[in-house]
């Protein structure tokens, strides 16, 4: 997983909107800012399937903090998530800024 | 209770405390036992009006909802056979639902009024019925005391698929839903005081079931619908939810996808009850360890039966891959392909017998007599009845605990769905893009099968995901393919048919690693 630590967010971005397409053909054609959520294509397991898809790809795993829905919106909302998942686990832990 | 209930609707005779006890929430819509009954006989009375006449099968296009709930009993009192239709059906499946049962009505809403009538040009009914148009009567009216229907009267027919072709009705009279209900209150041990969460459709015979047992108990159903993990989670907190029914899938969501039940102590939640495939033992363990003081009872049937087996709870440490024992009422045994009784530790088809057996596939003689057939070993001269023979491979321990093999066909579970291959494989030759194709379930944690396609294009194919999208518009999403696969030919066996098995065998070892 240490390579993906380098991924710049448009390479997340990428991968995250491929797998949303392929999964989800319902969605239609897919940009960053489509909205995930609103959709009724996404079901309750269509969403834990993100989630471990996230897992599986990036090595991210969510907490009760990430499952706010503000961040899982559109693809691009997620890969800025998963992006700063992937920081936070690379860093030394510090005291976190309040 | 004075009477002895053998017609479902006599589930909602009038008892003392009626008007008292909340029968469903919806939303924010609550009804009273007593005002779900005075709704099933303005149901009853509307159906009458349009022309149902006893017999007449009713199909009810409903989202899950209180109509959808006074619908199912309002059919059987005026006499008709209900037949549930999950709304996450595309027009062609819900077309060829009532073609094929041949309904008389179809009970829908106003919000889906356009789009139903679209799917049924050219169908002959009587009536297209919008349950906002069905009002209670002023007071709870007593079971038509012109009921000339008796307890082996059909009283559903709920849609299911195999391994082949469209979906068959299985036919339940009003015995098999009452036993059913009746055998279920019992090892469950549901009471008045219980307030069951509704998630499950019920045009499922496991989802149905509940709403049956609730409304006999005079216990308390709410109807629910989720998108994240997290809202069944507050749902089954802040309705003081006492028991639920779901499937493998759902158990996923909710102990991998829905942190808040980590944070939320669901101390009213008594039992849950799992059915639909097997819950990986991975999940349980979690299951157990979030919901210590929760009672899992691990059930397996089929709509062909009903219900079948469970698993006691205080079994499932030891035996967490078991479906259990028989139902109460009910046997089962397994049997060998020679026809013999298979031994402890031998794999075989799981036969049923008991009062949930239904009376066999609706105007489908060879399917019927393929599934439900005489008893193996007791003669009809004898007493020997139709049993069900459930086309899962199964194998008893020592101590007489079932557990479940795999499916003898090709017939794929999906998230808690029977899907038949034939079907997708026909959506998918209908767009014209493939020259043969297979559609075959691959193992996955998550929904137990995955419906994979494994096609030889009919011209390069550079993306499928257009063919996907088109697919979606034909086909309910849980049996569309999750990848389509091409190839430039597909495996033969011998005699020149596709080889399903090797496709299976060559992309299971994949998927597993």
């Amino acid at each position: 997983m240490t390579t993906v630590s380098a991924s710049p967010v448009e390479t997340i971005t990428a991968a995250i909107t491929d797998y949303l397409r392929q999964r989800f053909p319902r969605l239609g054609p897919i940009g960053e800012t489509t909205k995930l959520l609103g959709s009724d294509v996404i079901d309750s397991l269509g969403f834990l399937e993100l989630l471990m898809f996230l897992e599986k790809r990036f090595g991210v795993v969510l907490d009760d903090a990430d499952f706010d829905t503000s961040n899982l919106e559109t693809a691009k909302r997620i890969s800025a998530l998963v992006e700063r998942k992937l920081r936070d686990k690379h860093s030394v832990p510090s005291a976190s800024p309040a | 209770m004075t009477n002895i209930p053998y017609l479902l609707h006599h589930l909602l005779d009038e008892r003392p405390g009626d008007s008292d006890r909340i029968a469903l929430i919806d939303g924010n819509r609550s009804l009273s036992h007593r005002d779900l009954s005075r709704f099933v006989a303005g149901c009853a009375t509307a159906l009458r009006s349009a022309g149902l006449s006893r017999g007449d099968r009713a199909a009810i296009m409903l989202p899950k909802s209180a109509e959808e709930c006074w619908a199912i009993f309002g059919i059987s009192r005026a006499g008709g056979v209900f037949v549930p239709i999950n709304p996450l059906l595309k027009p062609a499946q819900m077309r060829h639902i009532v073609v094929d049962s041949e309904a008389a009505i179809v009970i829908t809403s106003r919000a889906l009024f356009e789009t139903v009538s679209e799917a049924l040009v050219g169908v002959a009914l009587k009536a297209i019925v919008c349950a906002e148009d069905i009002i209670a009567t002023p007071t709870n009216l007593r079971a038509a005391p012109d009921d000339a229907a008796i307890g082996e009267d059909l009283a559903a027919i709920l849609y299911t698929s195999g391994s082949t072709g469209g979906p068959k009705g299985v036919m339940l009279s009003h015995r098999n839903l009452l036993a059913g209900s009746r055998i279920v209150i019992r090892y469950l041990e549901i009471t008045e005081r219980d307030r069951i969460l509704s998630i499950l459709p019920f045009s499922f015979d496991y989802g149905l079931n509940q709403l049956l047992t609730a409304v006999q108990q005079r216990a308390t159903t709410v109807l629910f619908t989720f998108r994240r993990g997290d809202e069944l989670v507050q749902a089954l907190s802040d309705y003081s939810i006492t028991g639920v029914a779901g499937v493998p899938t759902i158990w996923a969501i909710l102990t991998r996808g829905s942190p808040l039940l980590r944070r939320t102590s669901l101390r009213a939640l008594r039992y849950v009850t799992n059915s639909g495939g097997a819950v990986p033992t991975e999940t349980v363990g979690r299951l157990r360890e979030l919901l210590p003081d929760t009672r899992i009872f691990l059930m397996y049937g089929l709509t062909e039966a009903f219900r079948s087996t469970f698993l006691p709870p205080e079994q499932i440490d030891e035996r967490p891959t078991s479906i259990g024992k028989a139902i109460p009422e009910c046997e089962v045994f397994a049997i060998r392909p020679d026809g013999r009784r298979a031994r402890p530790g031998e794999p075989g088809i799981l036969v049923h017998r008991g009062p949930t057996v239904a009376l066999g596939y609706w105007k489908r003689p060879e399917d019927t007599a393929r599934v439900f057939r005489p008893h193996p070993f007791i003669a009809a001269e004898q007493g020997g009845e139709t049993v069900c023979y459930s086309g899962d491979l199964v194998v008893e321990d020592d101590d007489g605990f079932f557990s479940f093999v795999c499916r003898n066909d090709a017939m794929i579970k999906s998230a808690g769905y029977r899907i038949s291959p034939t079907e997708v494989e026909s959506a998918l030759m209908a767009t014209s893009a493939f020259d043969q194709v297979a559609v075959i379930g691959l193992p996955d944690p998550l929904v137990g099968q995955t419906v994979h396609a494994v096609a030889v294009p009919r011209t390069e194919i550079a993306d499928t995901t257009p063919i996907l999208q088109s697919l979606s518009d034909q086909l309910p999403a849980f049996m569309v393919p999750r990848t389509i696969e091409l190839v430039g030919s597909l495996p033969t066996t011998p005699n020149g048919k596709i080889d399903y098995r090797l496709l299976r065998e060559q992309r299971s070892k994949d998927v597993v690693a």
